[in-house]
């Protein structure tokens, strides 16, 4: 044993050779292995952390098609599906973990619900044809955005007080299109001056609701007919309609869409996308954006984003009729720059792994029979086959032994540096792809948008903590022991196998 | 005293394109104390008997016995290592040990060999005392062989098979060695069988033997 260990120190050439690939690739290895988990970590937290926004929009819903005796009739255009089934389907992917309706506001009628009287009139109409017309209250109920033809009707439109109502008009505003609230409500919001209400002069709309009646309208009557009747319903909210801006209006609060059908004949709102006068719409037509018109969704699985959006489609939602979009360009941006480095030092773990296996091989099995004089020259003096292969066998997987655990040591001690290097270098890359966003992206029309849309992502990256560490699962460390054992057997069986052979042979 | 029989061995090298019949019913006697010569042509076998006199091998038919004893009742390691010292015509040593670190490689088991005893013998084969730690790449052919020889008497073996010893060093070397071979023959009691090409060298043994065609002659 002495006299192997002797050898490891004589024999520089062979041991130096077989010392710098184990540990090499045992640095590596234990690297990589660091990094590709570190990536994974990075991944799940990513995806944990992650929540993505979709959209779904209805790129075309009611228009108003001019009958025979001048009147006109509302068409849907979406044949296939209902507000409720859209929003059923949705509800129905599990993986959607909000629903944030977008949809044009319309005045419910809400005094139609609230009594008995009101009721039993409606049974009248409804059973007289199912159609049922008449003069509206417009209102909806809690939040009461209204509107209507003549201001002076307000107060009674909004069942309120004369003096209780704040009227805002804005500006330059050919339609006359204010703000009317309930003083109450009014001083409540942060921003009144989001809450525009327009509405149309043209008669017969807007203050006539003169639609058929649903059934489930009436089946909520229905319910409602058992209880105690409240003096007013109030009408379960179920979205906001948001608009981020400034100058674009916004917030209202929709009903729920159980009722939504119903409303033909409900004011429209829309948002100022540009400047207000955009808002005059000379072709005024309501029932374009009567409904829902937008939904927000988000989803906890941004990977699945596809597979979600998919679904639905194959559920029933179609491409024709609703269009959705993701907002997942940073995670994708994010997972990218993960992703890259995972399968990197994947593919430099499989190269080290295979590399280090095959040079150790090789290696050996030169070296073993480099030493083949020696060999004979032990087995002439004596030395059996089994004691000259054991002693090659120790000195070999000495130095493996040796140089694994100087490699661990080495990756355990410099391992966290390095992954910090890696991660460092990695933001740089991503910081620079932004300053580098090519001239091509640049001339183009949106290079703004890109390059905002980019930046943003590389932030997110920056954000996101993919700090490498070095952290290997103990097993590997077992791996890496046994595949020294392996390779001393190795050792051992090559020396042996050319102690075994018969030296006269061998002489010739 | 002891005296190593060779009877009626035959050897065949078996390959994939035939059969060598190597040696084909050698007989001979081999005393202690007697330096023997064999001599032949190239390809008579020489080595091969020498190599199962070594035990790397058992013979085809016939047999070798030490003092009456069959020596393939020995195990061979055991066999070479306690009886048997060999030189061979070159590579004799380990190349990454010096000249002593060999000789006590040559003492094998005999853990109580000490270095001084292994300098005591390379002394006495006439090697300069600063030759001792350098390693066989520093030493001349001569000072190989005598390190070789001194590695053969580390063990005690009482035979001594030297194939070739000569055969690449100039002839004054040469027969310096031939000198150190017949000392051990004739000083320490060894039986010691010589390979040579040389009529020179194999003039100087006691007894000459040539090989021809697998035969001794
Ligand atoms: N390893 C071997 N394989 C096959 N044939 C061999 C081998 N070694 C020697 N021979 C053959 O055996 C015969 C005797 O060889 P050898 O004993 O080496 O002769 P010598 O030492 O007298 O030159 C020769 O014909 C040689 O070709
Ligand atoms: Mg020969």
């Amino acid at each position: 044993m002495k006299a192997s260990l002797k050898n490891i120190i004589r024999l520089p050439n062979v041991f130096v050779t077989v010392f710098l690939v184990v540990f090499l690739c045992t640095v590596l290895i234990l690297l990589c292995i660091s990094v590709y988990r570190s990536c994974l970590s990075a991944e799940e937290t990513l995806n944990q952390t992650t929540v993505v926004t979709m959209e779904l929009t209805l790129k075309e819903r009611l228009t108003r098609v001019e009958t025979e005796d001048g009147g006109y009739e509302i068409v849907d255009l979406n044949h296939k599906l209902l507000d409720g089934q859209v929003l059923e389907l949705l509800r129905a992917e599990s993986r959607i973990s909000e629903l944030h309706y977008i949809c044009n506001t319309f005045f419910f009628p809400a005094d139609l619900l609230c009594t008995e009287a009101e009721y039993a009139d409606l049974q009248a109409a409804a059973a007289e044809g199912g159609s049922f017309s008449r003069d509206t209250q417009l209102g909806l109920y809690e939040v009461g955005v209204a509107g209507c033809t003549r201001e002076d009707l307000l107060p009674e439109t909004l069942g309120v007080p004369k003096e209780d109502l704040t009227v805002t008009y804005l500006a330059g505003n050919g339609l006359e299109d204010g703000v009317l609230l309930p003083k109450k409500l009014y001083h409540g919001l942060g921003r009144p001056e989001a809450f525009l209400i327009g509405w149309y002069k043209a008669e017969g709309y807007g203050f006539r609701f003169d639609a058929p009646l649903p059934d489930y309208l009436l089946a909520h009557f229905e319910e409602l007919k058992g209880k105690p009747a409240p003096p007013a319903l109030s009408v379960p909210v179920c979205g906001y309609y948001t608009c981020g801006e400034d100058d674009q209006a916004a917030t209202v609060m929709v009903a729920n869409e159980k009722y939504w059908q119903s409303i033909y004949g409900a004011q429209d709102y829309y948002t100022l996308q540009e400047n207000r006068q955009t808002f005059v719409r000379p072709d005024v037509d309501a029932f374009g954006e009567v409904g829902l018109a937008k939904i927000r969704m988000t989803t906890a699985y941004p990977g699945e984003v596809a597979s979600i959006i998919g679904g639905l489609m194959d559920a029933g939602l179609g491409g024709d009729d609703y269009l959705i979009t993701a907002s997942d360009y940073e995670y994708k941006f994010v997972l990218a720059q993960m992703e890259s480095m995972g399968n990197f030092s994947l593919v430099i773990l499989c190269a080290a792994v295979l590399f280090g296996l095959l040079l150790l091989a090789v290696f050996l099995a030169y070296a073993v029979r480099k030493r083949q004089r020696e060999i004979y020259i032990l087995r002439a003096l004596g030395y059996g086959e089994h004691g000259i292969a054991l002693s090659f066998a120790f000195e070999f997987g000495t130095v493996i032994l040796g140089a694994l655990v100087c490699g661990v040591a080495a990756a355990y001690l410099f391992g966290n540096g390095i992954c910090g290097m890696i991660s460092q270098r990695a933001m740089e890359n991503a910081r620079s792809a932004v300053e580098n966003l090519s001239p091509v992206a640049q001339s183009m029309a949106n290079s703004e948008t890109l390059r905002d849309q980019l930046e943003s992502a590389v932030d997110r990256y920056l954000e996101t903590d993919l700090s490498l560490a070095y952290g290997v699962p103990f097993p590997i460390y077992g791996i890496l022991l046994g595949t020294a054992a392996v390779f001393s057997i190795y050792a051992y069986g090559l020396t042996r196998g050319i102690a075994k052979r018969n030296m006269m042979q061998k002489e010739g | 005293m002891s005296v190593l029989e060779v009877q009626n061995l035959c050897y065949d090298y078996v390959q994939r394109y035939g059969v060598t019949h190597a040696l084909k019913g050698v007989n001979g006697v081999f005393e202690s104390g007697k330096l023997y010569a064999l001599t032949g042509r190239s390809g008579s076998g020489k080595s091969t008997l020498l190599s199962l006199l070594a035990g790397f091998d058992r013979p085809k038919a016939g047999k070798i016995t030490l003092d009456g004893e069959d020596i393939s009742t020995v195990k061979p390691s055991l066999y070479r290592k306690e009886k048997v010292g060999m030189i061979f015509q070159a590579y004799n040593l380990i190349p990454h040990l010096t000249a002593v670190e060999n000789v006590l490689l040559g003492a094998g088991g005999k853990k109580s060999r000490l270095p001084s005893e292994a300098q005591a013998i390379l002394r006495s084969m006439g090697l300069e005392e600063a030759h001792f730690r350098k390693k066989p790449s520093h030493l001349s052919g001569g000072e190989q062989q005598r390190v070789a020889i001194a590695r053969a008497l580390a063990s005690d073996a009482c035979i001594i098979l030297a194939d070739e010893p000569t055969g690449n060093l100039d002839s004054d070397t040469g027969s310096m060695v031939v000198e150190i071979l017949k000392d051990l023959a004739h000083r320490l009691g060894k039986c010691v069988i010589l390979v040579t090409h040389s009529e020179e060298i194999a003039s100087e043994a006691d007894v000459r033997y040539r090989m021809s065609d697998g035969i001794l002659v």
